[in-house]
């Protein structure tokens, strides 16, 4: 059994006299494995004409009557009468934006970002985890009925003439739920940490020990293998956002720069997966930290679209959360865990300039006990949308079984 | 015996102090060796490789040549019940790995104290703490469990965590989380579940982490009581409702921490040494009404005993006792068909001994079906660990071996949600690059403060993949293959 326990089954058995033949069986096999891999680059290299999507979730329930007022509603300021946001940014005069939210206002006002409210899932569950698994999945309640991850999904029922094995990024330490189960998608966090310190031939040897495997660890570093090879062309260092764009110092910021870095080379992405977490506010939403979250999600998301310029037509971005916060606010000053929330959806051919909203109210006997903004537009039918713009409509509405149907309508009429 | 080896281990210190060099293979070499190196000590060389060592890369952080050995002497039973039988203090640790975790601070330093230390500093300390104990502890066992409940009661080290009742106060989690891995964790790795649980409520860090510090009876705060059901005891799926989450919400209104000194008490102003940043149970605080438990009624006026009432609710419970045996079952054993019959097991050792870990253990490891378990994907701290050990590094577990357990994706106490680490495979595949540069750079001798014995390395690693490169080279890719990602 220790024979088969490096990959090298066959050739081990024959013994140290032709261990000589068995390297230079490996250099070729690493040979082939290199020309096989520099075709797949030609071939991929801005061939790709996918409308990428990027999602980015906001991690821990971000408090959507923060980030997008209800200012019209006046139980809104009777339920939180220390941490109601006053100053905001108008829209439609019933919502408005969360002042940090600058960058956002001004795609809004270019019809390029349409704000959602009442936005959630069908779990009552309000534990973080459960409603994000739910959500990364595109399950209505139980995660457990669905193992894979709606983008996932998304990535496989597109033709599958894409050979790039970055058709699905993560800007993360680990693979989210929602890639789960992709097979050409990764998880990175730097793109300048994306390389391998061996010599040309080690690499060859290690590339050898990966040719073969079934196992998740073996596919997983033939793609890892192959990533590489794209990426030795990228020089982050050097990139200029194009429009001035300037990205925040963040993990936000800097992920979109890098995903517009690849969105320009062209290497193939169809999606990418961003996070940002620190939402959980039980405590403190009168302090400044609040403000500074969002500000970081409205100026990353700003720069983004800067740098993209005019391939934003191309792309669509949705900014997601697992759940709202309670309506009223707590003695800390906080939000406990809550319902429905606030999304916003940006990027070419959406119909923005207007808030997405069937509004259920904000009065004790309006709310889902205990105190909660009732979900009015189940996030099914926002996604159904997104993705039916690669998708088509029958294919969309397969990702997502049982979504009630009631299409927003983000992007006009069908 | 142990004393003395402590007098010659002070007598070489102070030798070494005072400039005397040693030449050659004399005592006082040797001394100086088992000071200043915590390997493990083999009398022959190993007998296997690690191909089909189940036991040590289940139960402990992959084989050493120590702990191939003892098991060879011992076989797989009498090493599990040595090692079921762990110490929770380290006096039975090597002399050189006592000498290493006494350079440690973060563990023998007061969060008062604690404050002064910068916090990258009291990162690596406890980083380096976790990962010099992983690697050569004789309480392999021990040290795994720690891994797994730090991570069932996972606390995120940098959180800040805002001082009751004083607006704009805030400090870093960080410095109260030594005590709960010593007093949470390590105390209770193969203790009862339940003590584990009480030592949990009772603890500053998870108090601050779930927001408990701030709740009151007029606005009981539902974060760690949620997670307390969810997480730590009955599962998502235990059968409770978001009423018996306020309900334990408001039961454990009143437990907060002591954080007097964060706006400028000092002892002198009449606070005792041990009270600064530990928790207690402030009356004033607490909502004295009657609740009901999953069911059961708690009457009005328990005051501090409410939590030990619910404490004993859920751990009692018969969801706790699936929930906890299934993670440890997906842990120790994975998933496949089989991983439900042998949670059913566990299960009813749980129940019969009222939460030993050692009985659920014991009937884990040693079912028949622990022979068959289906691979597992190691993380990237269980991967460099078994790296470590199956190289026989000699290692300081500092910034050298951190940066690369950061850029596998794992950096220790930096999980931000409750839930801890994934355990699932397609969480760390995408780490796979890290792990190679690791590997590369371990072998090469560049990683900080950190050399592997290249020939013990070659034979607990071999038969290496065959190449036209040197022996360090070989060794990578023998850390780098799929099959050393898997155990």
């Amino acid at each position: 059994m220790s024979d088969s326990l490096w990959g090298l089954c066959e050739e081990s058995h024959v013994g140290a006299s032709s261990r000589r033949n068995l390297i230079g069986g490996a250099l070729a096999a690493a040979i082939v494995a290199w020309s096989g891999r520099s075709a797949l680059a030609q071939l991929t290299v801005g061939k790709t004409h996918r409308k990428p999507l990027i999602t980015i979730f906001l991690r821990g329930a971000m408090d959507g009557l923060t980030a997008l007022a209800p200012i019209g509603d006046d139980d809104y300021f009777k339920n939180r009468p220390t941490i109601k946001v006053s100053n905001t940014l108008k829209l439609d005069g019933f919502f408005g934006l969360h002042p940090a939210l600058g960058a956002l206002h001004s795609l809004y006002l270019e019809g390029k970002l349409a704000p959602l409210h009442a936005v959630g899932s069908l779990d009552q569950s309000r534990s973080h985890f459960e409603a994000m698994a739910v959500m990364e999945r595109g399950a209505a309640s139980d995660p457990a009925t669905i193992p894979s991850g709606w983008v996932a999904r998304y990535l496989s029922a597109l033709p599958d003439d894409n050979p790039s094995p970055l058709r699905g990024v993560a800007f993360n330490t680990i693979m989210p739920d929602i890639l789960r189960g992709a097979t050409s998608a990764m998880a990175i966090n730097e793109l300048s940490d994306l390389k391998l310190s061996a010599t040309p031939s080690l690499r060859g040897a290690l590339e050898g020990l990966y040719a073969h495997g079934k196992d998740a660890a073996a596919v997983a570093g033939r793609e890892a293998l192959e990533v590489l090879t794209v990426l030795e062309k990228l020089d982050p260092k050097r990139y200029v956002p194009g429009g001035g764009a300037k990205y925040p110092e963040s993990n936000l910021g800097n992920g979109l720069r890098q995903t517009a870095m690849l969105l320009k080379a062209g290497v193939g992405v169809e999606t990418a997966c961003l996070d940002r977490g620190g939402w959980d506010t039980h405590v403190g939403q009168n302090t400044p930290y609040l403000a500074q979250q969002l500000q970081d999600v409205g100026d990353s998301l700003g720069a983004f679209t800067k740098d993209l310029g005019s391939q934003l037509d191309d792309i669509t971005i949705v900014v997601m959360t697992e759940f709202g916060r309670r309506v009223a606010e707590n003695s800390g000053l906080g939000t406990d865990h809550g319902r429905a929330s606030a999304w916003f959806v940006a990027g070419g051919g959406v119909k923005g300039g207007k808030v997405y909203a069937r509004w259920p109210g904000l009065k004790d006997e309006q709310l889902e006990a205990p105190g909660d903004l009732k979900v009015t537009m189940d996030y099914r039918d926002v996604l159904t949308e997104i993705v039916a713009r690669q998708l088509g409509g029958d294919k969309a509405a397969a990702l997502f079984p049982s979504a009630p149907g009631k299409l927003p309508g983000l992007f006009g009429p069908a | 015996m142990k004393r003395r080896e402590l007098l010659v281990g002070a007598g070489v210190a102070g030798a070494a102090l005072a400039g005397c060099q040693s030449q050659g293979e004399g005592p006082i070499r040797e001394a100086l060796r088992s000071v200043r190196d915590p390997r493990p000590h083999a009398t022959r060389p190993p007998m296997r490789p690690i191909g089909d060592s189940k036991l040590l890369n289940r139960a402990a952080f992959g084989p050493s040549i120590g702990d191939l050995e003892r098991v060879s002497t011992l076989g797989n039973v009498g090493w599990l019940a040595e090692q079921l039988k762990a110490p929770v203090h380290d006096e039975e640790e090597s002399l050189a790995l006592r000498w290493r975790l006494n350079g440690l601070e973060v563990f023998r330093t007061s969060a008062y104290e604690l404050r002064d230390m910068p916090q990258k500093s009291v990162m690596e300390q406890l980083s380096r703490g976790a990962i010099l104990r992983a690697t050569y502890s004789k309480w392999q066992l021990r040290e795994r469990l720690c891994d797994f409940w730090a991570n069932h009661l996972n606390i995120y080290a940098r959180k800040v965590y805002s001082a009751p009742s004083r607006p704009g106060v805030a400090a870093e989690l960080m410095y109260l989380l030594p005590t709960d891995l010593k007093k949470v964790v390590r105390e209770n790795a193969l203790g009862s579940v339940k003590k584990m649980i009480q030592a949990s409520m009772h603890s500053a860090a998870m108090l601050g982490y779930l927001d408990q510090q701030v709740s009151d009876a007029r606005h009981p705060n539902e974060n760690y009581a949620r997670e307390l059901l969810e997480l730590h005891t009955l599962g998502v799926d235990g059968g409770y409702t978001q009423h018996d989450i306020m309900e334990v919400a408001r039961c454990l209104t009143g437990w907060t921490i002591e954080d007097r000194f964060m706006s400028g008490w000092k002892l002198t102003d009449g606070l005792a040494h041990h009270e600064m940043g530990s928790a207690y149970f402030d009356e004033k605080r607490h909502d004295n009404g009657a609740k009901v438990v999953l069911g059961e009624k708690i009457p009005a006026g328990g005051g501090e005993k409410d939590a030990a009432r619910v404490l004993d609710i859920v751990t009692k419970h018969s969801s706790t006792a699936r929930f906890i045996s299934r993670k440890l079952v997906h842990y120790f054993y994975g998933e496949d068909e089989h991983s439900a019959a042998l949670t059913a097991k566990v299960a009813a050792s749980y129940v019969e001994s009222g939460g030993a870990i050692p009985a659920m253990m014991q009937t884990l490891l040693t079912a028949p079906e622990f022979e068959h378990a289906p691979p597992i994907l190691k993380r990237p701290f269980d991967f460099t660990v078994s790296a470590l050990r199956a190289t026989n590094s000699l290692t300081d577990g500092s910034k050298g071996v951190q940066d690369h357990l950061t850029r596998m994706g794992q950096p220790l106490y930096e999980w931000p949600m409750p839930n801890g680490y994934p355990e699932k495979t397609q969480a760390w595949t995408g780490s796979l690059l890290a792990r190679w540069n690791f590997a590369i750079a371990l072998t090469a001798g560049g990683v900080g403060a950190t050399q592997i014995d290249k020939d013990t390395a070659a034979a607990l690693l071999g038969p290496l993949p065959e190449f036209s490169g040197t022996l360090a080279e070989r060794l990578a890719l023998a850390l780098a293959s799929p099959e050393f990602q898997w155990k």
